[in-house]
């Protein structure tokens, strides 16, 4: 059976929205006939390993993700049409560069690119997220995008740029007017106050940025600027051409300063991830088209009730505290499967002790509850006196018989 | 309280004496508005008049005057006085030494640190040894993240007659060319950029190995709960932060949203690129004639970065469950570059055993 790629969907004219995933398209695209593998469109909450790009390989009943993890793993249980000409590396020295510069990139290009499309908030809705609601499934845009965004914004947090999220300066100044307000200050309205005037009020925040951005993409470029990529082996190749290829995108970006320093200052570096392009997926511009994608409803039937599973545990990592233990608990359970899937013997599941505690803790305090309600009020009246009905009974020995002689009638 | 006799002195129409025969102290308030004064017979009465001139001749007592009887059991205490606690064995080097050496705060233990020995924490051991093969003399003292001007240790802290303010970890290349007679260091090369990010998977998996492997435990208490809390409760507390921080950092450095939690984390593929890096970084090692990397005459800072993983890795982690130290062992095909590598530093930076002569060289 042929080997499965997991990858997430195509977007801004290239063939995945993720450099990981581009990278290990092209290489699976190079060395692989197109009969020994899929490409699937997918997302993370589809495959139990939480993470894109994700090999399924039927033969050796496992699931990979991660980029090097599939180099690996292609090179060492090769597919029958496997062909890497630069596999095993000509010379040690090609193989140690190799291995330092794709590592390298997914360590520091991944945090400018997590700056360019996910933190930078105009480039974010003008672009990322239009793109990920075309590339997934109708319910799953609701929930998953903006996970993605707080992953990637994580890893870039090191590189100090969060003022380019306005969306958090926003609500920040919103929060402090209303407190104002609440303080009981003088607010003006907005109307009445004066616009911008000085040049910084301005500028955007990637305009006021610029030099330190510029700095950032610097120190990145100048060192994959200045190798010789096409002496390296396919797997580098690759990964050069994931990465870069995402950092020159610049159609529909409104604020495009990684793409303007990239293809201003390395062209060098520009030209060959072109040609690489074109090499790998044909030409054209959308050449990537004619890979052997596989649709993913017909692959997984069901997909509709699968697709609401996956938007249901969406929901929950964003219900606060409750959110962190559902994401372990669930993601050590998919852990377990892919294990057990592959034959490797797991311990006694503990899922059932778990529920079960938590059903007995839920009944416990739903009794305390309902206890709780039928006391009676503080304050409420314990003893009630109420006048008696005046009624024929009341009358004495005359109003017994008098009742009775109603009940008769 | 005593009154001063003159206050019993009335007039005689605000004299009264109640139903009981007990004489009462008039007051008359005057009712604004009314212009009418109403005489209202407060509740205070005294029920016998003292004897004015009993006390006259004693001095009055101040309100705040502490009554005799407490005043002498207060005299009883304290019952025994202990003698004032001597300084911590680590503070008596401190004052007498600090005055002339800069001083290391660094993840240790007490006596490790009075001893100078090497940190258990990787970014501490390269900047640790860096300053012992550039011949800094230096004292070393433990600590923790919260007294680091930065957040994180290590950090030097100047002969305290020079200057008083803390040098980050990052200017100490700075700091050792300044008071070395060697030249500041030159800006790094792109390759090294590029090898220098092979310790990213290096980091993950020794965190994967530190952290959240139950086989080394042992060690991260003895290390870093232990240096900082005796209660058993805070310290299970403070290994869960650990462990939760540590996978969160490795779920970050693959990808993953970082509250994933364990399950998310593949540790074959972990260690598989961590012996990756460790081939790459050995065959580097090969090309280069002098035995340090990039053809240097003499360890430089990237020698000094990696041995601050090497060098914990070989002295705790070369173990059967500590699966690293096989890895450094077998690096680049099994030559034992890096292991030759890892022992020249050791006697190049530590003289010989790599456990003692701290500050002295």
């Amino acid at each position: 059976m042929a080997l499965q790629l997991y990858v997430w969907g195509p977007a801004f004219g290239l063939p995945s929205i993720d450099a990981e995933c581009i990278a290990a398209i092209a290489y699976l695209a190079q060395t692989t006939s197109k009969a020994d593998y899929q490409l699937i469109q997918s997302s993370p909450s589809a495959v139990p390993t939480h993470h894109l790009p994700a090999l399924h390989d039927p033969s050796t009943r496992t699931w990979i993700s991660g980029y090097t993890s599939i180099l690996r793993h292609l090179q060492t249980h090769p597919p029958p049409s496997f062909h890497d000409a630069t596999f095993p590396p000509p010379t040690p020295t090609i193989q140690a560069d190799s291995k330092a510069y794709t590592t390298f990139l997914s360590a520091n290009a991944t945090p400018l690119i997590a700056l360019y499309l996910y933190v930078s908030s105009a480039n974010w809705a003008a672009s990322t997220r239009p793109a990920y609601s075309k590339i997934l499934p109708m319910p799953l845009p609701w929930t998953e995008p903006a996970q993605l965004r707080q992953t990637m914004s994580a890893r870039a947090e090191h590189l100090g740029m969060s003022s380019l999220d306005t969306d958090v300066e926003t609500e920040k100044e919103e929060q402090e007017a209303a407190a104002a307000r609440r303080a009981g200050w003088i607010s003006i309205p907005a109307s009445l106050t004066r616009g911008p005037s000085t040049v910084g009020e301005v500028m955007t925040p990637e305009e006021k940025r610029r030099i330190k951005l510029e700095g950032l993409a610097k120190d990145v470029l100048d060192v994959i600027g200045e190798v010789e990529w096409a002496k390296l082996t396919m797997g580098a190749r690759c990964a050069v051409l994931g990465w870069v290829s995402l950092m020159i995108v610049d159609e529909g970006v409104p604020r495009r300063w990684l793409a303007e320093v990239t293809r201003q200052k390395y062209t060098g570096l520009v030209e060959f991830v072109e040609d690489c392009g074109r090499e790998t997926f044909g030409p054209g511009p959308r050449g990537w088209e004619s890979l052997p994608w596989v649709d993913e409803g017909t692959e997984a039937h069901g997909l509709g009730l699968k697709l609401y599973q996956r938007l249901g545990h969406g929901v929950m990592y964003e219900v606060p505290w409750i959110g962190e233990v559902w994401r372990r608990w669930w993601a050590e359970k998919r852990r377990r499967l892919v294990l057990e899937y592959k034959g490797v013997k797991q311990g006694p599941n503990r899922d059932r002790l778990v529920f079960a505690g938590l059903g007995i803790t839920a009944l416990t305090m739903g009794a305390a509850i309902w206890y709780w309600q039928t006391l009676p009020r503080f304050g409420a009246l314990v003893q009630r006196w109420d006048q008696p009905v005046l009624a024929v009974g009341g009358l004495g020995a005359a109003g017994a018989f008098l009742s009775s002689m109603f009940d008769e009638l | 309280m005593q009154l001063p006799a003159a206050f019993w002195i009335h007039p005689p129409e605000l004299l009264h004496f109640d139903r009981w025969g007990r004489r009462c102290q008039h007051r008359t308030f005057r009712i604004p508005y009314t212009s009418s004064t109403a005489t209202v017979t407060m509740a205070s009465a005294t029920a016998t008049p003292p004897k004015p001139s009993a006390r006259t001749n004693q001095p009055a007592p101040s309100l705040w005057s502490i009554p005799a009887p407490l005043q002498k059991l207060f005299n009883q205490f304290p019952l025994v006085t202990l003698d004032p606690n001597p300084l911590p064995a680590r503070s008596q080097t401190l004052t007498s030494a600090s005055d002339t050496l800069p001083t290391l705060y660094i993840f240790s233990s007490d006596e490790d640190a009075l001893e100078g020995k090497p940190s258990i924490n990787p970014t501490c051991l390269k900047w640790q040894t860096l300053l012992h093969l550039s011949h800094v003399p230096f004292l070393t003292s433990p600590s923790s993240n919260h007294a680091s001007p930065t957040g994180s240790l290590p950090f030097l802290l100047p002969p305290r007659t020079v200057s008083p303010n803390p040098i980050p970890s990052t200017s100490i290349p700075l700091y050792i060319s300044r008071h070395t007679n060697s030249p500041s260091p030159l800006p790094t090369s792109p390759r090294s950029e590029a090898y220098l990010s092979l310790l990213t998977p290096l980091r993950l998996a020794f965190l994967q190995t530190l952290y959240l492997t139950p086989a080394f435990t042992p060690l991260l208490k003895k290390f870093y709960i232990d240096p900082s809390t005796r209660s058993s409760l805070l310290g299970t507390i403070l290994q869960t932060q650990l462990s939760a921080a540590a996978s969160s950092a490795v779920l970050q450095g693959l990808g993953l949203h970082s509250q994933t939690g364990t399950g998310g984390i593949d540790s074959e593929n972990l260690y598989a690129d961590a012996a990756e890096a460790l081939d790459s970084l050995a065959i580097l090692l090969q090309e280069s004639q002098t035995g340090w990397f990039f053809g240097e005459e003499k360890p430089s800072e990237f020698d000094a970065g990696l041995y601050g993983y090497v060098g914990v890795i070989m002295a705790h982690m070369d173990t059967p469950e500590g699966r690293l130290g096989g890895l450094v062992r077998r690096a680049g095909g099994g030559g034992g570059e890096l292991v030759g590598w890892w022992e020249r530093i050791r006697r190049e930076a530590w003289g010989g055993d790599g456990l003692s002569e701290g500050g002295e060289k």
